[in-house]
């Protein structure tokens, strides 16, 4: 719907937007702006609200009090505090807390599953009977070589491995006191030399050699140097 | 447990006893015969000759290079022949020992008889040389040793 600019104009008028002779003259208008002005004051007049009278004195003078003792009325029939949890498990029916029942109410609605140790056993090649606990024990027992002891069982007998070793390191031990005086090699870098003159007793030669005997002094070894007769290639210093 | 410690001990008396015998407290000399060969080329001393190279260096050589070593155990009223280098033999008798000295008898000999022939007391764990007998441009030089 389109107004017109009349109806525009008329409207402006009534809201008190336009002063009247901003319309023009009033015989060009096409309607009373004064009928206008009083049928709207009528019709404010008769839209009005209608006052309501209050009952709220009148009632609290048939109470007989000025103030109502609303507070104290609701907390004296209020509940205690932290009652209220128990109000609501009393209505229910449930004296204490319902954790216990909800998951009862769980299990039987979602049912007990079923084990899957017979499966497992059997894939593995263990024997239903036995638990996982039982059948880990028994295994690191048996790779660990544990082997239990009771009391009235003999000690056991963690001497021995030393003891065996004493007795391969004795018997080594005598073994190369034995080849280190036997052996040549080894006796050869072990023995002491000491040196020193000898006391020569008899001496004698072939026919066809002379001999000196050298002793340089009581550090030094005694030298014998036999001398060929025909032409020697060395003699001492 | 006891018998393991009497195992132990009779081991170890084992092994002293085995180690005495072969050792300076039993009768045995052991007598080594060391062969030598020098020379007036050069001047090297064989490393094997280093405990002794000093005494060799008195005489007038001056290489030394050691060809073998030889040697016996003998017991006193003993008597061994040792084949050393150059085809001649030293038989060695050790005729008594004690605890400071051994009389030796030693007879060096090559193809054509007796070299040398002489009877020495040698220090306990000491030793002589006999130097002279011809090899391959040079001489032998014979350090005996007599150990016990």
């Amino acid at each position: 719907m389109t107004l017109t600019p009349a109806q525009i104009h008329r409207l402006q008028y009534e809201d008190g937007l336009v002063p009247l002779d901003t319309l023009g003259s009033i015989e060009a208008l096409a309607f009373d702006p004064a009928a206008d002005v009083r049928l709207r004051a009528e019709l404010r007049h008769a839209l009005a609200p209608i006052e309501i009278p209050s009952v709220v004195d009148a009632v609290m003078r048939r109470i007989d009090g000025d103030k109502l003792p609303v507070k104290e009325s609701v907390e004296q029939s209020s509940l205690e505090p932290g009652s209220v949890s128990a109000a609501v498990m009393g209505k229910l029916g449930v004296g204490e807390g319902i954790g216990h029942q909800v998951r009862e109410a769980l299990t039987i609605e979602a049912g007990t599953p079923d084990s899957v140790w017979p499966g497992v056993a059997a894939a593995i090649g263990a024997d239903v009977g036995v638990t996982v606990g039982d059948l880990l024990r028994s295994a690191v027992e048996e790779e660990a070589g544990f082997r239990g002891q009771g009391w009235g069982r003999a000690a056991p007998r963690r001497w021995w491995v030393p003891a065996t070793a004493g007795v391969l390191i004795a018997a080594a031990a005598a073994l190369l006191l034995w080849v280190g005086s036997n052996g040549s090699s080894v006796q050869d870098v072990a023995e002491k030399i000491t040196a020193g003159p000898v006391d020569i007793e008899a001496l004698d030669v072939g026919t066809a050699n002379a001999v000196r005997v050298l002793d340089l002094g009581k550090e030094d070894p005694t030298i014998i140097l036999i001398e060929e007769v025909q032409a020697p290639e060395g003699t001492a210093q | 447990m006891k018998y393991v410690f009497g195992l132990l001990f009779w081991l170890a008396t084992v092994g002293v006893s085995l180690a005495s015998d072969g050792g300076g407290l039993n009768e045995v000399v052991q007598v080594r015969v060391w062969s030598v060969h020098a020379t007036k080329d050069g001047a090297v001393v064989d490393d094997a000759l280093k405990r002794v190279a000093k005494h060799l260096q008195r005489l007038d050589y001056g290489s030394f290079k050691l060809l073998r070593k030889d040697g016996a155990g003998i017991p006193p009223r003993g008597s061994k022949k040792i084949e050393i280098a150059g085809g001649k033999t030293v038989r060695v008798t050790v005729l008594e020992r004690n605890k400071e000295r051994a009389r030796v008898r030693v007879q060096i000999a090559d193809a054509e008889g007796i070299v040398l022939d002489t009877t020495v007391a040698i220090r306990r764990n000491g030793f002589f040389i006999v130097a002279g007998p011809r090899h391959r441009g040079g001489i032998l030089v014979l350090p005996i040793f007599a150990r016990y």
